[in-house]
């Protein structure tokens, strides 16, 4: 049954304040959610002052920024800066993206900074992403071919069937979509997300792969695919754009025409 | 045929495509019937007790009224399942809600169904 009433621990409470240099002109402020599994405290928002001026156009930049001079404590994960890794997904403003790929500017007022919603939290902004892991794992996110490529060369496919990879190829995996399903949040561990679901559309839409009837027998579940009712928050929220809704329903119409 | 779900549940795999499928097609059904009985109320101008009688006892009419009524619960049937499915994940509370939804639309049919029958034979 749904929980009406917050665990013990999860009231957000006021938190530190970090004031800007003196000289800072161009000053905005950061709230930024604080937890830590190291002691009994509730979760807190520190209020970061950072000198515009002084820093690069990111977010994650403010972040390394703040990090680096204000509060070495502060625990996110990022590594490539540029979108690829998908390592820096956040709730930024209130809608989940990549720090590395949203603008300070875009942001009106002070910048709210959350983990991903309805996750389990690790430290500060580091969700757990072991479910959907081990979720991604379950779709066997790989070419099962029954033939050996032929010998020498790579297994070919014609333009218009390379086609069909794109808008799924490029996901990056940072669970933007999934985390912002209300579908996922009630149903987070039999559903699989929209993340997932790309992705095992990805391997559908392959030309290469011979097991498609295998896998669209494995997604025709009335949890594990179905639980999608359109809501569409995935291809509002994906910061790189894609649409898992419609790969969603690409698998739906799969398993509606075999 | 995959026994289990793609996913991180140990359990029978559930298909869930019938169910998507006569959602949609009961759902057309449904539109295409509200729309010849909105039709037909409109054309009648003023209707009173004499005039529903007369409407509901014309075999077309009554045949359309029990297949608005018949196929009109079960899509609400199958909408509910959807949304207990979603917001109650207790197994026991589920499979609980599921049959009062159930039970529930099969007496508001069974009594709409008999009701039409008094009025059209």
């Amino acid at each position: 049954m749904a929980e009406f009433t917050l665990p013990a621990h999860s009231r957000i409470t006021s938190g530190d304040h970090y004031p800007a240099p003196e000289s800072a002109s161009n000053v905005r402020v950061f709230q930024i959610y604080r937890w830590s599994p190291d002691d009994d405290d509730n979760p807190r928002v520190d209020k970061f002052e950072v000198d515009l001026d002084e820093c690069g156009p990111m977010v994650l930049d403010a972040l390394i920024k703040i990090k680096s001079e204000q509060d070495s404590s502060l625990t996110f994960r990022r590594s490539c800066r540029e979108g690829i890794c998908g390592s820096c997904s956040m709730n930024i403003d209130g809608t989940n993206t990549l720090a590395c790929l949203k603008s300070i500017e875009d942001v009106k007022g002070d910048v709210k900074i959350f983990p991903l919603p309805h996750m389990p939290v690790v430290k500060d902004l580091v969700p757990d992403l072991s479910n959907a892991y081990r979720q991604l794992a379950s779709i066997e996110p790989w070419l099962k071919a029954d033939d050996a490529a032929p010998e020498g060369e790579e297994r070919r496919q014609s333009p218009a069937e390379r086609e069909k990879l794109d808008g799924l190829w490029e996901c990056v995996l940072c669970f933007s979509c999934s985390t912002a399903c209300p579908s996922y949040w009630w149903n987070g561990d039999e559903y699989l997300g929209p993340a997932v679901l790309l992705q095992a559309y990805r391997w559908v839409a392959d030309s290469r792969d011979d097991h498609t009837a295998e896998r669209l027998d494995a997604l025709d579940d009335s949890f594990a695919l179905y639980r999608c009712h359109t809501i569409m928050n995935c291809a509002k929220t994906c910061p790189k754009g894609l649409n898992p809704g419609q790969a969603i329903a690409s698998i739906k119409s799969e398993i509606a025409s075999r | 045929m995959a026994d289990h779900p793609a996913g991180i549940v140990n359990r029978r795999r559930i298909p869930g495509l019938g169910h998507w499928r006569w959602q949609r097609y009961s759902a057309v059904v449904v539109l295409l019937l509200l729309i010849y009985f909105v039709v037909t109320l409109a054309s009648l101008g003023v209707l009173d007790h004499a005039g529903a009688l007369a409407l509901v006892g014309h075999p077309v009419n009554a045949l359309a009224l029990a297949g608005l009524v018949t196929i009109g619960l079960w899509h609400a049937a199958l909408g509910l399942q959807v949304v207990i499915e979603d917001y109650i994940s207790v197994d026991g509370g589920r499979r609980a809600a599921l049959l009062v939804v159930r039970v529930a639309m099969g007496l508001i049919g069974v009594s709409s169904l008999w009701a039409i029958a008094r009025v059209a034979l």
